[in-house]
């Protein structure tokens, strides 16, 4: 009741258990054998039978393009949950789909909110010399001989919270409206950053069709897994639960094939739990789950030593972060500042404390979420009211 | 009592001599039960407030203060974890304490003092003379309580304005109804006040309430500009519940023969614990835009405000021109 309260003391050791249990994931990672990581990596997908469901965007993008191809004007955007498989599903539709196609891809792998810098990874796409304004591009756009399937992926990332952070997105939206019948545009983003987006500047108005993914049941979560799992051609055996020994459903169980299924099943639980439908997280949890392998077995520990509940007290000013981090997903510590109106060393020291509790990852000097606990986040911030 | 019962005896008694036998009961036996039934109601003289009764009764008094102290701590933090239910957990509170309280008064009453009911009754009647005429102020108090709890014009949590205090209630209680200013001052609002006047209620029990910021503008200001600052100026703050609308009112007023714009920012906060924070910075960030964007300038605020020492200004450039 305590801890379900909040009234235990969240400080010292369960603040630490995070930073703990990232540097202990991280150092098991390295051990596991080299073609069980890349079967479990959790990049987007290339190959088509670790796919699971997908079928109805897939459906929808199809006939918006079948659209554009009878002379629309036509602007889609995909729209879900970071690390639930925007980018897989433009990679099946890259080879369905858009098959005989020009598909040219603008990815906006971190903040971009200046026009030149969203020009720049126009013409790098483009494999142009970079223009500094949209009116320029649009220009080239407009001449292009053939009609293309322009890609942007993770759109959510070409704003910046501040009073001029939106007017290069908007002016791209505006050059992306009026180029609508010359390119079928495809849009990919994050479902935070795009309701925020949709709020202040209208942007589901820019376009004619929106397609969500919804998040994965628990069900294709452990589907997925075993999937994958399976093609590795290691077996599988889980250690025994701590507790389970006394629990009156696991003692009736008669042979080691039911016992293994039970612990299973309480496995994928607890794994539904901390990854609730965001299948990034639960392959990482996955992969943190592996106590030991041999040759031919891997051995999953059940047992999650994750208690994401001290992030309901964390003090405001980084539950405010981390909300700039819902939206933004990347953010370097001068944009941070820009952001909340504070000066960068001020920003750099709060977002450095918070990497090294592990609330934070970062990334080639951009601070994302800690995957492990991205879906904890969400669900504080929707507890705080702060997301809906 | 006694004596009527007695005279009921001695009619009974003469009547049963006047009466010509009938084969009834005798005489000896009518007085012999009746005396058995004055000894079965006679009041109990034998109940005494024992050492042990002191003692039970104050011991499950500290265990039940302890209970729903702890009890009320639980639903507090419940509150803090679960934020867009802390209204809910904070309403819980108040019912709890009273409920809680006198299911102890009655355990302690029945359960352990027992006192005969005709003492009990003896005890409240002459004491609740005597508080009655003392405390009529109080008991006006305690059913304007009663009544604000039955009719809810504001629940725990909610942001009230009162006369000329305004804040957060944040006990709800039999004689007042406590709230917390903005400037963290605690104010307790007597329960019969509370009920002859009106009650402004912000939040109606939602979890965020609508902020307000007011400017005054020049009139020749760039308004669609200054709707999109405005605009964006609540959209982009840490504080907005942006899921609800964001609405640039503009009125024209006049200022000392002047014409100025009153623009009325009003967006939502998340929690309405963070009012006053968002307020400020929405007035901060339109402000600062506006200045850096030349919408506005420092003299042309300055001259809204200073009518009269435009005029003043005026008179002393005058008077210097009509010098030789």
């Amino acid at each position: 009741m305590r801890k379900l309260s909040g009234l235990t003391s969240s400080e010292g050791d369960l603040d630490r258990q995070l930073s703990d249990f990232v540097e202990l994931n991280r150092r098991k990672l390295t051990r596991v054998p080299y073609i069980y990581q890349r079967i479990f990596r959790t990049e987007p997908l290339e190959e088509e039978r670790f796919f699971v469901g997908g079928e109805e965007p897939l459906r929808r993008i199809e006939e918006s393009f079948k659209r554009f191809k009878d002379g629309f004007p036509v602007s889609a955007a995909i729209i879900a949950e970071k690390g639930n498989g925007k980018t897989t599903i433009l990679n099946r539709t890259e080879k369905s789909v858009f098959r005989g196609t020009d598909v040219v891809r603008v990815e906006f792998q971190r903040t971009f909110f200046a026009e030149i810098d969203i020009c720049r990874q126009f013409a790098l796409a483009f494999d142009q010399e970079p223009v500094s304004s949209f009116d320029s591009l649009e220009r080239y756009l407009s001449e292009l001989e053939s009609k293309r399937v322009i890609v942007l992926e993770n759109i959510q990332n070409t704003f910046l919270r501040t009073m001029n952070g939106f007017d290069a997105l908007e002016k791209m939206l505006q050059m992306i409206n009026r180029l609508g019948d010359r390119h079928y545009w495809l849009f990919t983003a994050g479902i935070y950053g795009w309701e925020y987006l949709d709020r202040t500047i209208g942007i589901s108005g820019y376009f004619s069709d929106l397609i969500n993914l919804p998040s994965f049941s628990d069900e294709e979560v452990r589907k997925l897994i075993e999937i994958r799992h399976e093609v590795s051609g290691y077996g599988l055996n889980y250690l025994v639960l701590p507790g389970a020994e006394k629990d009156r459903s696991y003692r009736k169980l008669n042979s080691e094939e039911q016992r293994q299924n039970w612990l299973a099943t309480m496995f994928f639980r607890k794994l539904a739990e901390h990854a609730r439908g965001n299948i990034k997280t639960a392959l990482m949890f996955w992969l943190s789950a592996i106590d030991t392998f041999t040759d031919e077995q891997i051995i999953i520990d059940p047992t999650i030593n994750l208690d994401p509940s001290f992030l309901y007290q964390l003090p405001m000013e980084e539950i405010f972060t981390l909300a700039a981090f819902a939206h933004h997903e990347f953010l370097t510590p001068s944009e941070h500042a820009l952001v909340f109106k504070q000066s960068a060393d001020k920003s750099l020291i709060l977002l450095r404390n918070m990497h090294k509790r592990g609330i934070l990852d970062v990334v080639e000097e951009n601070y994302v979420i800690q995957p492990f606990v991205y879906r904890a986040v969400i669900r504080g911030l929707k507890m705080k009211n702060i997301l809906d | 009592m006694m004596s009527v019962l007695w005279l009921f005896l001695s009619v009974e008694v003469v009547s049963a001599q006047a009466a010509p036998p009938t084969g009834g009961p005798s005489i000896k036996s009518v007085v012999n039960n009746l005396g058995a039934d004055l000894s079965s109601q006679q009041p109990n003289l034998n109940w005494h407030l024992t050492f042990g009764k002191i003692f039970w009764s104050l011991l499950i008094f500290l265990i039940a203060f302890f209970v729903i102290k702890y009890a009320t701590r639980l639903l507090d933090a419940f509150g803090e974890r679960w934020a867009s239910s802390r209204l809910l957990f904070k309403r819980i509170i108040p019912i709890l304490r009273i409920s809680g309280w006198a299911f102890v008064l009655y355990l302690i009453i029945d359960g352990v003092l027992s006192p005969p009911i005709a003492t009990l009754v003896a005890v409240t009647a002459s004491a609740g003379i005597a508080v009655g005429f003392a405390s009529q102020d109080i008991l006006k108090n305690i059913f304007g309580g009663i009544m604000i709890l039955f009719d809810r014009p504001f629940q725990v949590g909610d942001k009230i304005a009162v006369g000329n205090y305004y804040g957060e209630v944040v006990q709800i209680g039999l004689r007042s109804v406590r709230i917390v200013t903005p400037d963290d001052s605690l104010v307790s609002i007597p329960n019969s006040d509370l009920v002859n006047q009106a009650v402004s209620n912000s939040n109606s029990g939602d979890f965020n309430c609508q902020v307000v910021a007011e400017f005054y503008l020049p009139a020749n200001v760039d308004l669609r500009r200054l709707k999109r600052v405005a605009y964006l100026a609540a959209a982009c703050s840490q504080y907005a519940h942006i899921a609800k609308p964001i609405a640039v009112v503009i009125t024209n007023e006049i200022h000392e023969g002047r014409s100025v714009l009153k623009m009325r920012l009003k967006a939502y906060v998340f929690d309405l614990r963070y009012e006053f924070a968002f307020k400020s910075d929405m007035t901060e960030t339109v402000m600062q835009t506006l200045f850096q964007e030349k919408l506005v300038s420092a003299d042309e605020l300055s001259g809204l405000s200073s009518g009269r020492s435009d005029a003043g200004t005026d008179a002393t450039r005058q008077s210097a021109a009509a010098r030789p």
